[in-house]
């Protein structure tokens, strides 16, 4: 350590300070002729060049000239106050020069040190030198197989050097080292073996070091052209199944969906056909509730249409009633013209003089008495028209009651 | 050793000359510890005052064992004992150089060896040197007759 280079705490007297280097002496010597005091590397270095002691120039002849300067001098430069030189990486020290080598030797933290290991060459602060061993990429780990110490980073090289991991081979039961024991798999001459040929249907099994005899007399081996070429076509064949057979799948899918669609439109579609329908399919409903709205209201028009038709109905009931009533009392005027018919031939074949047949006279009688002031008035123009004819027209009288029956009584009413 | 002593005495001279100038001296430029360049103005009430010089220091890595190459540049002061090519007949730069010396004592001895003078005139020898003489003024055999100015 170049104890020239000390930061003082304190400003130092001028006395001790040497004025070749200009800070404060170390290892100070005195110049005996003239009593100088300088740092004795600086002196020495100084005289070097000239002979001369560098205050005063008189002559110096040789080293042996000085002696180390007063002890008490000695004392005052070693015990000013420094700081640590590692005061910027972060060391707080502060202490006598004289202990200053100790400090950075054995207390400073901040102190830099080489890594141990050589490959390494890392400066680390000595506070993070136990961390950064524990992780160097250089230190040495022991290789668990022949406890031989090995740099980190050549381990995986070793593993396949390592004398101790020997491997048997299971075939031959030679043992080797790792590295080679994958290349003597290869070619082992115990090693179980088929023929080049098993996937074309030879059965040969045998040693590694017979195949070769095997292949001479292998009675595919002469086939072996066309065998490839068979191989080549299967194999070509068999990716173009396996196209085909996802075309399949994807047309299959494409099937299954358009089904599904078929079916879902059926359904909604027997929304309108199926009454039931409209209360158990609540997908058709909600399929087209417009349409389900307009079937709603059709239908409470086609109910009032009934309604008002039942009430029609009850008036034609009435009508029909009063019809018959019409009827009957259409017959009973019959009956009554009837009577007066028999009552009037009654009369004119008493007029001719001729006996009147006895039988149905009483009755007609009576009956001629209900009614002779209506019939006395249409019977005079008869009686007066003709003797000749009177059946005919009695008869022609008779005819339009029959074809008229329902609508006369009306016409006699208005 | 010698090395770090030339680095560690330099910057302690450079913090030194900034932090404390001498009157009349100031440091212009000393970016490496190669050469410097100062300043130098003359002192009132003497043959120089109101001029400025400019002093170049070369240092070679055995300073302070061996003087710094020290001349003028640009303006040269007309002086008995400085050259126009700048360099200066002073025995503390030759010779008469102790390790004890410094860049501020140089300074301080040039300033004074103006501020002595009487007649501004140059070297009676000036234009045979300048002719004859090599770059580095530490080439030249001085002989120092005239310790009075
Ligand atoms: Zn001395
Ligand atoms: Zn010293
Ligand atoms: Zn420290
Ligand atoms: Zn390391
Ligand atoms: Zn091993
Ligand atoms: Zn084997
Ligand atoms: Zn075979």
């Amino acid at each position: 350590m170049d104890l020239n280079s000390v930061v003082y705490v304190e400003s130092v007297n001028s006395n001790l300070i040497c004025c070749v280097c200009q800070t404060p002496f170390v290892d100070p010597v005195v110049i005996e002729s003239c009593g100088h005091t300088f740092c004795k590397n600086c002196i020495t270095q100084a005289l070097l060049t000239r002979s001369t002691c560098p205050v005063d120039r008189s002559h110096i002849s040789s080293v042996n000239e000085f002696r180390p300067a007063a002890k008490i001098i000695v004392n005052m430069v070693n015990e000013l106050l420094t700081y640590c030189p590692n005061k910027n990486a972060g060391c707080t020290y502060q202490g006598q020069r004289q202990l200053l080598i100790y400090h950075l030797k054995e207390e400073c933290m901040f102190a830099k040190l080489a890594c141990r290991n050589e490959e390494c060459g890392e400066m680390i602060l000595k506070k993070d030198l136990s961390k950064h061993m524990e992780s160097c990429k250089a230190r040495m780990v022991k290789c668990e197989n022949c406890e031989a110490k090995v740099q980190l980073s050549t381990l995986e090289g070793h593993k396949f050097t390592c004398p101790v991991k020997n491997i048997e081979c299971p075939f031959c039961h030679t043992t080797r080292i790792q590295s080679e024991h994958t290349l003597h798999l290869e070619e082992c001459p115990e090693k179980p073996v088929t023929c080049l040929h098993v996937e074309f249907g030879c059965s040969w099994e045998g040693r590694q070091c017979d195949l070769s005899d095997h292949i001479v007399s292998c009675s595919y081996e002469p086939l072996k052209g066309f065998f490839s070429m068979y191989k080549q076509r299967n194999e070509a064949l068999e990716q173009e199944n396996q196209q085909l057979r996802t075309n399949i799948q994807e047309l299959n899918n494409t099937v299954d969906l358009l089904e599904n669609q078929v079916s879902a439109m059926s359904d909604w579609l027997s929304n309108f056909t199926d009454p039931k329908g409209l209360s158990s399919n609540s997908e058709g409903q909600h399929l087209n509730s417009s349409a389900h709205d307009i079937l709603l209201s059709g239908n409470d028009h086609i109910k009032n249409e009934i309604e008002n038709l039942n009430f029609s109905l009850v008036d034609i009931d009435a009508i029909m009633t009063e019809n018959m009533r019409m009827q009957e009392e259409i017959q009973s005027v019959k009956n009554i013209c009837h009577g007066l018919r028999m009552q009037m031939h009654y009369l004119l074949m008493e007029k001719r003089g001729g006996e009147p047949s006895v039988g149905t006279t009483g009755s007609v009688v009576r009956t001629g008495l209900n009614g002779p002031i209506g019939i006395g008035r249409t019977v005079p123009p008869n009686a007066n028209n003709s003797k000749s004819g009177h059946d005919t027209s009695l008869e022609s009288n008779m005819r339009p009651p029959r074809s008229l029956g329902p609508e006369s009584p009306r016409q006699e009413k208005l | 050793m010698s090395n770090a002593l030339f680095t560690k005495r330099l910057s302690k001279e450079l913090v030194d000359l900034k932090i404390n100038p001498p009157v009349g001296i100031e440091v212009t430029e000393a970016d490496t510890f190669k050469s410097w360049k100062l300043t130098l103005d003359g002192v009132d009430g003497t043959l120089y005052a109101g001029e400025r010089f400019t002093l170049e220091f070369r240092f070679s890595p055995n300073y302070p064992m061996e003087s710094p190459e020290v001349v003028f540049t640009g303006n040269i002061p007309i002086h008995p004992h400085i050259y126009s090519n700048g360099h200066i007949c002073l025995n503390v730069l030759y010779n008469q150089w102790s390790p004890v010396l410094s860049v501020r004592s140089v300074c301080l001895s040039i300033q004074s060896m103006l501020s002595s003078c009487t007649c501004k005139e140059p070297p009676p020898d000036n234009n045979h040197y300048v002719k004859t003489a090599k770059a580095s003024p530490k080439q030249t055999q001085w002989s120092f007759h005239d310790d009075s100015v």
